[in-house]
């Protein structure tokens, strides 16, 4: 019987790599969101709102006003702020994303343990392969690109869905931002 | 009536939970269930849903939380049983393997693997229609845009392209089609036959549709354009595509057109396409009070069973005369529901799915009962302060935007609409309660038993207070949609609810009772 011992182990944080491109194809991300989420278009805009106009309380606001919203066991609202976060990480460069990580404060106790776990990760950094090869495939149009994609949408139930909703959701802030 | 299961610190996958949400429904006596974690924002939306008990709301984020709705007379120990039941699996990966995904990625991929097909349904969220609609656009093919939430420069603009190229861009917001005899979105199942429909409404092309269907005749395609076709911006560029279209289908005899009064210039352009072309149009421009006169090729209808009736004689080459009143048949079956009301029982409520059905009844109504008050109302004065509550006479459109937040539309989910039938039946000014009931695909498997619950514990309340509501309801569906119209009737004839046989007779019958 082989035995690991973990007791040296180190945790390796490795760093998120920064995108920075003129402007972002946010096609290959749509052509996978066809259903209706939880998290609404119109809640989707205020958001965008916020974190464009660097207001911490507004987008704090939209952030309390997501949390622990929709069915599943991560509800479909922790999973738009884990994909949100995920890819802010990545796109930090820019001042809005750099201000919205400095700033995002979330209750964690108005979520259940499994999902507060998972939005902690989130907010400093701990990115799961899949997202984190999500967005840097679409971002650097990669052709694995579609691999990564099918397979968050499929995670859960709508979770992949929902984290895929807030990518995208970022990407269009990043490339409003670059416009400007 | 309503219980609520909270089970402590209890984790389930979110695809064992969605499961679960649907196999409660299934439990024999549950109207409607919802299985969720109990955070603050779910207990929230649970809240104004209706849905949470005083158990429910002291359930934590680390909670399952698991709501339901049952029929009065069912067992609700036996239905916690049978919930517990389901939330007791032992859970395996056994079955779990991983899935094989052929579905085309993209468009391109799309039109190869089916290189014979025209048309495409779009149902994206709406900001990314266009990119889609134009790769579609340019590989010729023709389209129907169910999506909403597209801004009116890309519908124009998506609209123009398919004008140069003799394409159809249907919507956006267009949820009923039936091309070829295929039903698209929501839609019934009609006999093919002589007749093309074009029209801003998709329950306005349902009730022509059917009732065309109910008279033994068919049609050749039901166009659905989206509800800003025909307005200014647009000017009719689909509306004035699909008649050129119809025109030249030989299978397409007469043209019947749907839509709510359109921009003045729009409907100069449309007439004037119209007048240019060889074939009769019957047109409904529903809840103009514009007088316009038959002439040359045009046929004007005032109410959806006149456009479908008067497309038929025309079709046949007969006179039609439509009709202004109530057929006499059903005077004497009005006059005995009256006389079961009480003096205080003064109102009708009309709880409606389908959008033009509600205006339809109201238009009929309007002035005959002295104003009725909506959460659709043009006129401000009659448009209610709060959805929620009724006032004197009210009709109310459950498929506004404003119902449907978060949840299933009522003409797939009855949970809203039986809740607010209830509400009424307890006001004891109510002397009749309306409603609207669609058929075919898109809508309820059976609607019929999804609303009877609600119908019978609306009953059960006037009772008790002595009371008797008249229940009238007309059926927008043929004997050849999936839920079956005779079927659909007999459960609710057997409820006693007076089935009309289109909306705007309903609607007569409705201010036979009131006002006598």
């Amino acid at each position: 019987m082989v035995t690991v011992d973990v007791k040296h182990s180190k945790r390796w944080n490795s760093s998120v790599k920064k995108i920075c491109v003129g402007e972002l194809d946010t096609s290959a991300v749509s052509y996978y969101l066809k259903r209706h989420s939880f998290v609404k278009t119109s809640l989707i805009e205020k958001f965008k709102f916020a974190v464009k106009s660097q207001n911490k309380e507004l987008f704090n606001y939209n952030v309390a006003t997501v949390l622990g919203l929709g069915f599943g066991l991560t509800p479909s609202g922790d999973d738009f702020l884990v994909g949100f976060l995920s890819a802010s990480h990545f796109f930090s460069e820019l001042q809005p994303f750099n201000f919205f990580l400095k700033n995002i404060k979330i209750d964690y106790t108005k979520t259940n343990f499994i999902s507060a776990e998972y939005l902690r990760y989130a907010v400093v950094g701990r990115i799961s392969e899949v997202i984190a090869n999500t967005v840097i495939s679409v971002s650097e149009k990669k052709s694995d690109a579609s691999f990564w994609l099918t397979n968050l949408v499929n995670i859960g139930a709508t979770s992949g869905y929902d984290t895929l909703l807030g990518i995208l959701t970022a990407m269009e802030i990043y490339n409003a931002c670059k416009s400007c | 009536m309503l219980a609520n299961l909270v089970k402590k610190n209890f984790y389930r996958d979110s695809v064992f939970l969605m499961a679960l949400s649907n196999k409660v429904k299934s439990i024999d006596g549950v109207i409607d269930s919802s299985v969720m974690m109990a955070t603050d924002a779910n207990k929230k939306l649970l809240t104004e849903t209706g849905f949470i008990t005083y158990e429910g709301a002291s359930a934590l984020p680390n909670d399952l939380l698991i709501c339901l709705s049952y029929n009065a007379q069912a067992d609700i120990k036996k239905i916690m049983a049978g919930v517990e039941n389901m939330l007791d699996v032992t859970v395996s990966r056994e079955n779990a393997r991983s899935r094989v995904y052929e579905n085309p990625k993209n468009i391109e991929e799309a039109v190869e693997l089916q290189p014979d097909s025209n048309i495409a349904v779009i149902s994206i969220p709406g900001q990314y229609v266009r990119y889609q609609s134009e790769k579609l656009l340019k590989k010729g093919v023709n389209q129907m845009i169910f999506s909403d939430n597209i801004s009116l420069e890309d519908e124009i603009h998506l609209k123009k392209i398919g004008v140069e190229k003799n394409l159809l861009v249907l919507g956006p917001d267009c949820g009923t089609a039936i091309i070829n005899g295929v039903p698209l979105g929501f839609a019934n199942v009609v006999r093919s036959g002589s007749i093309g429909v074009v029209a801003a409404s998709g329950t306005g092309t349902q009730e022509v549709a059917t009732i065309i269907h109910k008279n033994g005749e068919g049609i050749t395609q039901a166009i659905g354009l989206g509800g800003r076709d025909l307005k200014k911006d647009v000017g009719g560029l689909m509306a004035i595509e699909s008649i050129k279209m119809l025109e030249n289908d030989p299978a397409t005899k007469v043209i019947c057109i749907v839509s709510k009064p359109p921009a003045s210039e729009v409907e100069e352009k449309v007439l004037g396409t119209i007048k240019n072309c060889k074939k009769p149009f019957v047109i409904i421009f529903l809840g103009s009070k514009t007088k316009r006169n038959d002439s040359g090729n045009l046929f004007f209808a005032a109410t959806l069973e006149d456009a479908a009736l008067k497309s038929i004689a025309v079709l046949k080459n007969k006179k039609y005369a439509p009709k202004k009143k109530l057929p006499k048949k059903f005077f004497g079956l009005a006059s005995k529901e009256r006389k079961k009301h009480s003096k205080n029982q003064k109102y009708v409520r009309g709880l409606f799915s389908g959008g033009t059905l509600c205006d339809e009844a109201m238009f009929v109504l309007e002035d005959s009962l002295g104003g009725v008050y909506s959460n659709i109302a043009v006129n401000p004065d009659l448009k209610l302060i709060d959805r929620n509550i009724s006032y004197k006479n009210s009709f109310i459109d459950l498929g506004d935007d404003e119902f449907t937040r978060g949840v299933p539309h009522p003409m797939i989910d009855f949970t809203t609409r039986n809740k607010r039938m209830i509400q009424e039946a307890k006001d004891k000014e109510v002397a009749v309660i309306f409603f609207d009931m669609v058929l075919g695909y898109g809508a309820h498997s059976d609607p019929a038993n999804a609303i009877l619950p609600a119908i019978i514990e609306s009953q059960k309340i006037a009772k008790k207070q002595k009371r008797h509501i008249t229940f009238i309801t007309s059926i927008c569906g043929t004997d050849l949609d999936p839920q079956g119209f005779n079927k659909q009737k007999e459960i609710l004839e057997n409820a006693g609810v007076i089935i009309l046989p289109s909306n705007v007779t309903a609607a007569k019958f409705v201010e036979r009772i009131i006002n006598g």
